[in-house]
């Protein structure tokens, strides 16, 4: 009898303690839902190589100026085209440049370019997005056509096109961009709004009486930030190509300003003397855009409720 | 006692299907084809049909979150069927709506009491301290003290459903729609909702259109009954009579499935032959007729008209 006695006591222990257990851990799910994403995404190793990547590009372009003590502009006859060395690690260019310098400064023109771009695209392609997902109808049918033919079209090639009509030069470079590449927001900002105006709760704030901007900025829009988010960190390295592509081509950053893609260019006619001119810039932009698209997709899996 | 807080009158809700060239539409599904009620103040109407019937449909054209085809919709006396947008705001601050699924009519991702606190401040609440306080008073009302910061996900099915009611009643309305309030939850918390709503019934003085498939919950709920085929309303009753003496054949079909499980008299179900016809063809006619025992030539001809045969007791069948 005492025995069984005993052994309840130790059940209803084990119960006890098995319910403050749950009340803990309900507790901390409730903490934050910010820490959870934050313990996730360190969890996920592509988004911590591509987040390292991206603070140490980031680092690179905004420190420039104390990370080397050469200019990436003036020419220096006594350096010409160097081999990586210890005065020059990457080298230097036909103009004795060092192509470390010039790497470094050129990160900034990188980042620069495709943080404009993407914000400029986004607020574009969200904005006709969320009209023509809201309203529907003739706006729609304008949008989405205006969108679908943006849409077709290479955004490279696209880009180019504009550039051809804008003239060269890296602010024409951005709005290349942004006209190129504005039509994929526009598409996904669209589908979540169509689907997301369809869910009850946005009926129930219609019949409460809110306002079209309220339910359009205050509902809608929270609960499609999530696809966007992932979108503008993927398409942050595609307009680093871009740029890159559009300098390499000549109708980017025009010398002496060090894009990637122009160095890139600079070493074509030297490649079995200078390899080094167009390897580094080379290696660099595949490094970031390989930063970016790891942490883009690493953001997909850790925002992607189903996962 | 019996005035009207809301009227319709030969409402009709037609979606297009298929659309020609020329962007016209040729056929349409007739969802609601054609339908008058009432609901007088302090009362509670019931809704009831099968799936696809046209309850829902019914219930949101009448907030207006369908345009209407056809036919007219009077809110306390006045004709909100072309009401402007901006206009319809201080129809809602009286007409409310609760909905089916709790689980998709609270944004995932805003906290319930700050909901409930914009629907408030939108209505013109602009005080702060004020709102708050009566938020705290709703959350009370509906049972949830003190559970204001929550998200959705956070709460039961029975909770959101609560979140959800005490949301409808932030506006101070007198007639809540509810549209299936209970079917999306379990049994034993059904019970619990329904509770709720007739209290605040009695005690907020409100009327209710109760939408719902469970003849169970809509007897137990219900003032009247109007049982909806396919997009028609078939017959209306007091709640008592029409369980008691269904006239209606699909009424009876429809009722003697709650006898055989309610009472535990030992009467017949009835087994309905046949498939629900096609919205976007009904039988000419009684709508009924392909499904009717009793049906007649007269049946595929005429049309049949609402009649009273007493106690309140509507029926459109020509067996009457």
């Amino acid at each position: 009898m005492a025995m069984y006695q005993s052994k309840d006591i130790e059940v209803y222990a084990d119960k006890k303690w098995l319910e403050q257990e749950a009340v803990k851990e309900r507790e901390q799910e409730k903490k934050s839902a910010l820490v959870g994403f934050a313990k996730r995404l360190f969890r996920h190793k592509g988004a911590v190589i591509g987040g390292i990547i991206i603070i140490l590009f980031i680092f690179i372009a905004v420190f420039a100026p104390w990370l080397t003590s050469y200019s990436y502009d003036k020419p220096d006859i006594s350096a010409v085209l160097m081999a990586p060395c210890r005065e020059h690690i990457f080298g230097t260019d036909e103009f004795g440049r060092d192509i470390f310098t010039r790497i470094v400064y050129g990160a900034r023109i990188s980042l620069k370019v495709a943080i404009i771009a993407v914000a400029f695209s986004l607020v574009i392609g969200t904005v006709l997005g969320a009209i023509a997902g809201y309203y529907g109808g003739v706006v729609d049918y304008i949008i989405t056509s205006i969108t679908d033919m943006a849409w077709s079209f290479p955004t490279t090639l696209l880009a180019i096109a504009f550039i051809a009509a804008l003239g060269t030069g890296l602010q024409n470079v951005i709005i290349a961009i942004v006209l190129a590449s504005w039509s994929g927001y526009c598409r996904v900002v669209r589908g979540q709004f169509l689907s997301i105006k369809q869910r009850e709760f946005i009926e129930a704030a219609r019949v409460l009486g809110m306002s079209d901007a309220r339910i359009i900025f205050r509902h809608i829009f929270p609960n499609s930030l999530t696809p966007v988010i992932v979108m503008a960190t993927l398409e942050l390295p595609k307009a680093i190509v871009i740029e890159a592509s559009l300098s390499f081509l000549g109708l980017g950053a025009q010398p002496p300003e060090p894009s990637w893609g122009a160095i890139l260019d600079s070493g074509r006619g030297l490649l079995d003397q200078a390899p080094w001119i167009s390897l580094f810039p080379g290696i660099m932009i595949m490094l970031v855009v390989l930063g970016f698209n790891l942490f883009g997709d690493a953001l997909r899996d850790v925002l992607d409720p189903n996962s | 006692m019996s005035a009207k807080i809301l009227e319709v009158k030969n409402l009709k809700k037609y979606f297009p299907l298929k659309t020609n060239l020329l962007g016209r539409e040729k056929e349409f599904v007739k969802a609601v084809d054609g339908i008058d009620f009432h609901i007088n103040y302090g009362e509670i109407l019931g809704l009831v049909g099968e799936s696809g019937c046209g309850k829902s449909t019914t219930g949101r054209t009448v907030l207006r979150l369908l345009e209407p085809t056809e036919g007219r919709i009077i809110f306390e006396g006045q004709d909100i069927t072309h009401l402007k947008k901006n206009k319809l705001r201080s129809v809602y601050k009286h007409m409310q709506l609760v909905f089916q699924d709790p689980f998709a009519s609270l944004n995932p991702r805003k906290k319930v009491g700050n909901a409930i606190d914009e629907v408030l401040y939108v209505h013109g609440m602009k005080d702060e301290a004020q709102r708050r306080e009566t938020v705290r008073e709703l959350f009370d009302m509906v049972g949830l003290r003190g559970e204001e910061d929550k998200y959705p996900h956070e709460f039961s099915g029975g909770q959101r459903q609560r979140v959800v009611i005490a949301r409808a009643l932030a506006v101070n309305p007198k007639l809540i729609i509810c549209d299936e309030p209970v079917s999306a939850l379990d049994v034993s918390i059904q019970a619990q909702i329904i509770n709720l709503l007739v209290s605040l019934k009695n005690r907020l003085g409100l009327s209710y259109l109760f939408i719902s498939h469970d003849l169970r919950v809509v007897k137990y709920m219900s003032d009247r009954v109007a049982v909806m085929y396919l997009g028609r309303i078939v017959e209306i009753a007091p709640a008592d009579e029409l369980f008691k003496n269904p006239a209606h054949p699909y009424s009876r079909a429809l009722l003697s499935v709650v006898s055989v499980l309610g009472s535990g008299k030992n009467k017949k179900k009835i087994i309905l032959e046949g498939e629900v016809p096609n919205p976007v063809n009904p039988p000419s006619g009684c709508r009924f007729r392909t499904r009717c025992k009793y049906a007649t030539g007269q049946c595929s001809e005429i049309e049949p008209q609402f009649k009273c045969i007493g106690n309140g007791h509507f029926v459109s069948c020509h067996l009457y």
